[in-house]
C-alpha cells in the first residue's frame, strides 16, 4: 500500500464517473419501436485520460443474450484488457478474460461449447487500436480511430479483435481477427432520449469478411472527445435501432 | 462524521437456475483512491462459478484477473503491476468455498455460507478471496481467508432504500489475512439473495455502508 501523505487532501478523486442507459427498440414494421433490449453502463474516464466500461446487456430476442463486460482503453483509445460473460437463452454460453500487449493479444476462456481455451493471437498491423466486446456502447469507441481533420470518408482500422464474429455476440467468447471499415459522413444535431446534443455521424458499411454478412451500421457519437454512443441502427435484416435514453455524471 | 468516502452501484441478475451474477463497480475516495470494477457468478447454492476484478489504486491501474471455479481447481489468470502475468491453481475438495472480491455487495453474499439455523454461535468456514488487503487494493490474485462469522439474529431495519427486514450477522475474525481485521457488522436482506442492506466496521476503519437505491427493472 502507497503511504498517506499528511499533507494532501484525505480524499483522491481524480477520476470522473458516467453512467448511461440504452434502449433497443425494433424498426421492422410487425414490431415498429418494441423495446426488444437495453444496456446499463458506468465509465470510469481515469486522471491519465484512460477509461473503463463496465456494461450490462440484455437482448429479449430469442434466444435471449446477456452480457456482461469489463473493458479498458488507455488515453488513445488502445485497448487495455476485456471481461467478457454470455448467458444465452438464459443458459451459460462463456466467461472469459483478454489481455492486450504491444505484440499480441491473449485470452483466456471457457465456453459450454469449446471447453477452457488459452489463445494467443499476433498482431499483424502493431498494438490493437481497438476491440469489439459487442456493447453497444463500445461500438462507438471504435471511431475514435477516425482522423476526423481528414474530413468525410472511408478511413480503416487494419485489424480488429473481436470477442464473438456473431452479429449479437452470442458466441465464445474468443478472440476473431476483422478489418474495419468506418465512413465519417458529417456533424448533426440529433436529439435522443437523453437530450439533444452534436453528434458525429459514422457508418460502418456492409462487412462481408464476417461468416455472415454483416449489414450496414449507422453511429451517432458526442463530439466532445468522448466518443459517447448517442444513437445507432442496423439496416437490412436486422432493423434495430438503439439510442441513449438515460446519461449523467455521477463523480467529477 | 457522516461524510461520504465512496460509493457502489451494482447490478445483480438472477437466472431461472437459480444462479446469481453480480456486476459492481466501487469507489473508495480515501487516498489512495481505489478504483473496482467485480463480477462474480454463483450458482444456486451460492458456490462461485467464474469472477472478474480489475483494481486502480491511486488512479493508477493495479491489476486485472479472471477467476473460474470447477472440478476442484480455483484458477486465477491475472496481470498486476507488482506481480506482473500470473497463472495460479489452488485445489479445493468438495463444495467450492465462496468467493470475496472486495465489492461491499459481494459482502453480504459470503453470509450466504453461515448456518442460519445456529444464531449465536461462532460459525468458521473457508473463503477465496482477490486481495488480502483490507481494501482490497492487492492483486487481483487468489488467496485463502478464513472468517469467524456469527449469526447474531433478525433484526427490522431502516436504510437509504427502505425499511427491510434483516439477517444480522457479525464478522469477528478473519484468519489468512496480514492484519487484524476489525469486527465487522453486516445486515442483508431475508429473502434469499443476500442482497447488502448495511454495515459497519469498527477498530482502526469505522466505515458504514449502506444501501440507498434499489431498483427492479426486469
Amino acid at each position: 500500500m502507497t503511504a498517506t501523505d499528511p499533507n494532501q487532501p484525505i480524499t483522491q478523486i481524480e477520476h470522473t464517473v458516467v453512467r448511461g442507459v440504452i434502449g433497443y427498440t425494433s424498426k421492422k414494421p410487425e414490431r415498429m419501436d418494441q423495446e426488444r433490449g437495453r444496456e446499463f453502463y458506468t465509465i470510469t474516464k481515469y486522471g491519465d485520460g484512460g477509461r473503463t466500461i463496465g456494461v450490462h446487456t440484455e437482448i429479449d430476442d430469442r434466444p435471449s443474450v446477456m452480457r456482461d463486460a469489463t473493458y479498458t482503453v488507455d488515453s488513445n483509445w488502445m485497448p487495455q484488457d476485456c471481461f467478457v460473460r454470455l448467458t444465452v437463452a438464459d443458459k451459460f454460453m462463456g466467461t472469459g478474460w483478454f489481455k492486450m500487449y504491444d505484440d499480441y493479444t491473449e485470452c483466456e476462456t471457457f465456453t459450454a461449447l469449446e471447453g477452457r481455451v488459452s489463445q494467443r493471437m499476433n498482431h499483424k498491423h502493431g498494438p490493437l487500436k481497438s476491440f469489439q466486446n459487442h456493447a453497444i456502447a463500445c461500438d462507438s469507441w471504435h471511431f475514435a480511430h477516425y482522423d476526423l481533420s481528414k474530413g468525410p470518408g472511408i478511413q480503416s482500422v487494419d485489424e480488429l479483435l473481436l470477442c464473438s464474429p456473431d452479429h449479437r455476440g452470442a458466441t465464445g467468447p474468443m478472440l476473431y481477427p476483422l478489418r474495419l471499415d468506418m465512413e465519417y459522413l458529417g456533424d448533426e444535431k440529433i436529439t435522443v432520449g437523453a437530450g439533444t446534443f452534436n453528434a458525429h455521424h459514422f457508418q460502418v458499411p456492409t462487412n462481408n469478411d464476417l461468416p455472415e454478412e454483416h449489414p450496414p451500421y449507422q453511429v451517432y457519437t458526442t463530439t466532445d472527445g468522448d466518443y459517447t454512443f448517442l444513437k445507432g441502427g442496423v439496416a437490412g435484416y436486422m432493423q434495430t435501432h438503439y439510442e441513449l435514453m438515460e446519461f449523467e455524471k455521477t463523480v467529477g | 462524521m457522516d461524510e461520504e468516502r465512496g460509493r457502489e452501484r451494482w447490478t445483480m441478475t438472477r437466472h431461472q437456475d437459480g444462479r446469481r451474477s453480480i456486476m459492481s463497480h466501487g469507489e473508495i475516495d480515501d487516498r489512495p483512491s481505489v478504483l473496482r470494477f467485480v463480477h462474480v457468478t454463483a450458482d444456486a447454492d451460492w458456490s462461485p462459478v467464474d469472477a472478474f476484478v480489475r483494481i486502480t489504486v491511486g488512479d493508477e491501474f493495479r491489476g486485472s484477473g479472471w477467476y473460474r471455479f470447477a472440478d476442484g481447481i480455483a484458477e486465477c489468470e491475472t496481470v498486476t503491476k507488482l506481480e506482473g502475468r500470473l497463472s495460479q491453481r489452488v485445489p479445493y475438495t468438495g463444495v467450492c468455498p465462496g468467493f470475496g472480491g472486495h465489492a461491499i455487495q459481494n459482502d453480504g453474499w459470503v453470509c450466504a455460507s453461515v448456518d442460519l439455523s445456529k444464531p449465536g454461535e461462532r460459525q468458521t468456514f473457508s473463503q477465496l478471496v482477490s486481495s488480502t488487503d483490507h481494501r482490497g487494493a492487492t492483486g487481483p490474485t487468489i488467496s485463502e481467508a478464513r472468517p469467524t462469522v456469527i449469526y447474531v439474529g433478525d433484526e427490522d431495519i431502516t436504510v437509504g432504500a427502505g425499511s427491510f427486514t434483516a439477517h444480522h450477522f457479525q464478522f469477528v475474525a478473519v484468519e489468512g489475512l496480514p492484519e487484524e481485521h476489525p469486527i465487522y457488522n453486516v445486515w442483508t436482506t431475508t429473502d434469499g439473495d443476500y442482497i447488502f442492506l448495511k454495515g459497519q466496521v469498527d477498530g482502526y476503519m469505522q466505515t458504514h455502508y449502506e444501501l440507498v437505491e434499489l431498483t427492479e427493472n426486469l
